[in-house]
């Protein structure tokens, strides 16, 4: 009785041209995501988790290119960015436009896609706004992006990400570039927002606690393949593939540099050891 | 040379090189297959280009031919943009260096002066100036020079400055160098692109405001200019329009071809810096 | 408007010194210059002798020292004394304000001629870097802006007013009319129109080139991919979040390059007659009329600082983040 996934993915490979090469980032992807599911893309820099979440965003620079496909059932059409799908990215100070009003930038998402007015826009931003806890909404609706902290920047950006109302959020490791006490609250509020609004979630993150407490499924990606997917409970007491096993036994954060970990994974046997004990270097 | 030949490969860096290398050799070579006065009279007046082999771009007012004028103006034109712009990126050097050295007071003083002379219009200051000095090859290229320095005296003093934050002074003592001696090279290395690209933009605007000078009259009197070409032309602009415009064209043709050389250089380092 | 007002001030008092430094380099050249003032107003009203000339030489206070000369020069100045003219027999001031009128205008037009047309196409061109329009605009500019813009004065009069005949040579208006009103502004109107496409298609061409260059750095920038991703259609997308951001250099460019454009105005005046102070500068050259040079020099700083301010003050309403120290906690 399974009805049909939100999301499917079946052979996605995307490769990178640089200059004369062509850089492998994905090989032969496959999986689907139901509706309301809540998956959480997890490995180490490198490993194609980003590249998947944007391949499936439709947000991949010029120079790539894609293989196998990405189909979206219940929608009928390619989804159409800010109305189906929704993206918060890594960098808070990157992703608003410094010369328009926060107001101003959500308001026009709105009018966009809501084909509302801008004054009826203007109320449902300010609205938005004061989802995110962002203080005197009303008010900062004239704000400017500089104006705002690091973690009111990434509220913002997610409060423009569902202006549009679209069913799938899609979060490229919203919280890596703020700091623990913001990353938490952050964190609560995305739960919130995804949990009242129905919405399916996919995120990108290196770490595995953050994982664990957002998602209801997990895929591990290693070197551009996903070695694992399944539900995190099962996943996390029964992990199929060693470089799961050897992750949770770790419990690092993967994104410590190779040379600051106490413990390393070994590429090859995916068994763990310290450094100075590791085969090759 | 590897920069050469990585220049050589970007399409722009192809065409402007192969102009100025012509136009270099025609303008060296002149005397040789033209010798003689550029001026002397040899001919008819006011012959078309392209009708008569003998003067292949046709011959002025005065029956000289075009294509000698043309090519002797070129040696003007290449040495006083040359040594203008050389002129101007030494006294740049020199200021913006003095100026990022010792701070204080002396780069207050010095940059407020960079700044007066950039408010006067470049060109108004090369018309004062000769107007003062009378027009000679010298007076000209110290005028163009004055309009042009402020530019190469902010970037030397931005290298300088950048330096400064690098604290380089302690590493000098720890290498056993004396801090000028750093400072000097370590300039020459890092402002090599901005200043490269910086040439190009000023031996460009000296071409053009030497031709404004010679075309009001003010270049030097003794030599065969494109400036001077155009505004004899002029007096028959009517009936023999050629003899404006074909000098123009060889202008165009420089100053183009020498920020395809610029942008080239750029590109090509730009392009080593990422295959590095 | 704080902020803007705050700027403007600082601005102005920042012109004092350079003004100062504008001044004493005219002083210097002043001095350089063969022959004074007395020489000067002596040769037009034919000579004195010798008693006669130390006597105005006294009055004048042009036979004391460089530094106290150097005084009375500034204090002139700042009462507005640009000197005398010897061509016009006229003072300085009275000569160029009559005629800076017409090179404002001409300045007007062709600024406005090369940075919103420039603009505009700068926009179409970087709307889509790399595109065939893009490289065509792009190269075509680069040959317009190598181009002389007594050059192309002179081609748009053999094009326009001798071969085709639609527009007059030269001249401001046409000389003994007596039209007045509307019929003035058009005949003023259709001698401008050359003039100002000789000085305005070439700075055309240089701004057209910066907006596209800057569009195509702010097309890399994050929060570009970010709107994108929101479902900003396409022609919101390049106006009001690529365009408006690539804006902001060019507007610093414009006060940057308006002093070129005046020095290129001087010869644009010449070749069409024009009455305006570009070319009084050009008849001081011929006449060698040194104070006059020298004054026009000055307003043309003036000028020159002003539009910088003008412009100071654009980009400080353009973009929000000027002024502000920082983020808020």
């Amino acid at each position: 009785m399974s009805a049909a996934p939100f999301l499917s993915v079946r052979g996605l490979g995307v490769h990178y041209r640089d200059g004369r090469r062509r850089v492998a980032a994905l090989h032969d992807v496959d999986f689907d995501l139901a509706l309301g599911g809540r998956l959480a893309l997890v490995g180490e820099s490198g490993s194609g988790k980003s590249t998947l979440a944007l391949a499936i965003a439709g947000l991949l620079p010029e120079n790539a290119s894609i293989t196998g496909t990405i189909s979206f059932p219940s929608l009928g059409a390619a989804p159409r960015p800010g109305r189906d799908l929704g993206v918060v990215f890594q960098d808070p100070g990157g992703s608003l436009n410094p010369v328009l009003s926060i107001g101003d930038q959500i308001a026009e998402i709105v009018v966009v896609h809501r084909g509302v007015s801008w004054r009826a826009a203007r109320s449902i931003a300010a609205e938005l706004l004061d989802r995110v806890r962002i203080p005197q909404a009303q008010a900062r609706l004239h704000g400017f992006p500089h104006e705002f902290s690091g973690g009111q920047r990434q509220r913002i950006a997610m409060a423009a990400a569902l202006a549009g109302e679209p069913r799938l959020l899609i979060a490229d490791e919203p919280t890596s570039a703020l700091d623990t006490v913001v990353q938490r609250e952050l964190v609560l509020l995305l739960d919130e927002l995804v949990r009242e609004r129905g919405l399916t979630l996919l995120f990108v993150t290196h770490d595995i606690a953050l994982a664990s407490e957002l998602a209801d499924e997990v895929a591990v990606l290693l070197g551009g393949r996903m070695v694992e997917h399944g539900p995190i409970g099962s996943v996390f007491a029964a992990p199929a593939h060693a470089y799961t096993r050897a992750l949770l036994e770790t419990r690092l954060d993967l994104d410590t540099p190779l040379s600051a970990r106490l413990l390393e994974i070994d590429g090859q046997t995916f068994t763990v050891r310290r450094p100075s004990e590791m085969s090759n270097g | 040379m590897k920069i050469l030949r990585a220049m050589i490969l970007t399409g722009e860096g192809a065409a402007g090189l192969g102009v100025l290398t012509c136009l270099v050799l025609a303008a060296l070579t002149a005397p040789l297959f033209f010798p003689g006065d550029p001026l002397a009279i040899v001919g008819p007046p006011l012959v078309s280009p392209f009708s008569d082999t003998a003067y292949p771009l046709g011959t002025d007012r005065l029956g000289r031919s075009v294509t000698v004028e043309l090519i002797y103006g070129a040696r003007t034109t290449l040495l006083v943009a040359i040594t203008s712009a050389a002129t101007a990126l030494g006294i740049g050097a020199l200021v913006g260096t003095l100026a990022g050295f010792f701070g204080g007071i002396v780069d207050e003083v010095l940059m407020r002066i960079t700044e007066a002379f950039q408010t006067i219009p470049a060109f108004l200051l090369s018309l004062a100036f000769i107007s003062v000095t009378g027009p000679a090859i010298p007076t000209i290229v110290l005028a163009i020079a004055l309009g042009a320095w402020p530019q190469p005296a902010r970037i030397a003093r931005a290298e300088v400055l950048s330096l400064r934050e690098r604290d380089f002074v302690a590493a000098a003592r720890v290498v056993g160098m004396h801090p000028l001696e750093i400072a000097v090279r370590e300039i020459l290395l890092n402002a090599l692109t901005p200043v490269v690209s910086l040439a190009a933009v000023i031996v460009a605007a000296a071409v053009l405001i030497e031709a404004a000078l010679s075309f009001l009259g003010l270049g030097d009197p003794n030599r065969v200019t494109w400036g001077s070409m155009i505004a004899e032309g002029r007096t028959v602009l009517r009936g023999a329009p050629f003899l404006s415009i074909v000098p123009g064209l060889a202008l165009v043709v420089t100053v183009l071809a020498v920020h395809l050389t610029g942008r080239g250089f750029v590109a090509a380092i730009g392009a080593r810096r990422i295959e590095a | 408007m704080r902020r803007a007002l705050i700027l403007l001030l600082r601005r102005l008092i920042g012109a004092v010194p350079v003004l100062l430094i504008v001044a004493v380099g005219a002083f210097l050249l002043l001095e350089a210059a063969p022959g004074d003032a007395v020489d000067a107003y002596l040769a037009a009203t034919g000579g004195a002798d010798s008693e006669r000339v130390s006597e105005l030489r006294a009055e004048w206070g042009l036979d004391r020292g460089p530094l106290q000369r150097f005084l009375a020069y500034a204090a002139a100045l700042a009462r507005g004394d640009l000197g005398w003219s010897t061509a016009f027999q006229r003072p300085v001031l009275d000569v160029i304000s009559e005629r800076l009128p017409s090179t404002l205008i001409l300045m007007g037009l062709a600024t406005a001629l090369a940075f919103g047309v420039g603009s505009l196409l700068g926009i179409f061109a970087g709307a889509r870097p790399g595109s065939l329009r893009d490289r065509a605009l792009s190269l075509t500019s680069l040959a317009v802006y190598a181009m002389p813009g007594f050059w192309l004065g002179l081609v748009l009069i053999v094009i326009f007013a001798v071969d085709l005949r639609w527009l007059p040579i030269g001249g401001l208006e046409t000389i003994a009319s007596g039209k007045s009103g509307l019929d003035r502004f058009l005949d003023i109107g259709r001698h401008l129109l050359l003039p100002v496409a000789s000085l305005g298609i070439v700075y055309l061409a240089l701004y057209l080139r910066l907006m596209r260059d800057s569009m195509a750095e702010i097309w890399k920038e994050d929060f570009v991919r970010a709107a994108r991703a929101r479902g900003i259609p396409r022609r919101r997308l390049i106006l009001r979040h690529v365009a408006r951001n690539a804006l902001l250099p060019v507007v610093t460019m414009l006060g940057l390059q308006f002093g070129s454009m005046l020095g290129g105005s001087i010869v644009v005046e010449g070749v069409f007659a024009i009455p305006g102070v570009g070319r009084l500068a050009l008849e001081a050259v011929s006449q060698r009329d040194i104070p006059l040079l020298l004054g026009v020099m000055l307003i043309s700083a003036v000028i020159v600082i002003a539009v910088n301010l003008l412009t100071d003050i654009a980009y400080a309403v353009l973009d929000p983040r000027v002024g502000s120290s920082g983020t808020a906690a």
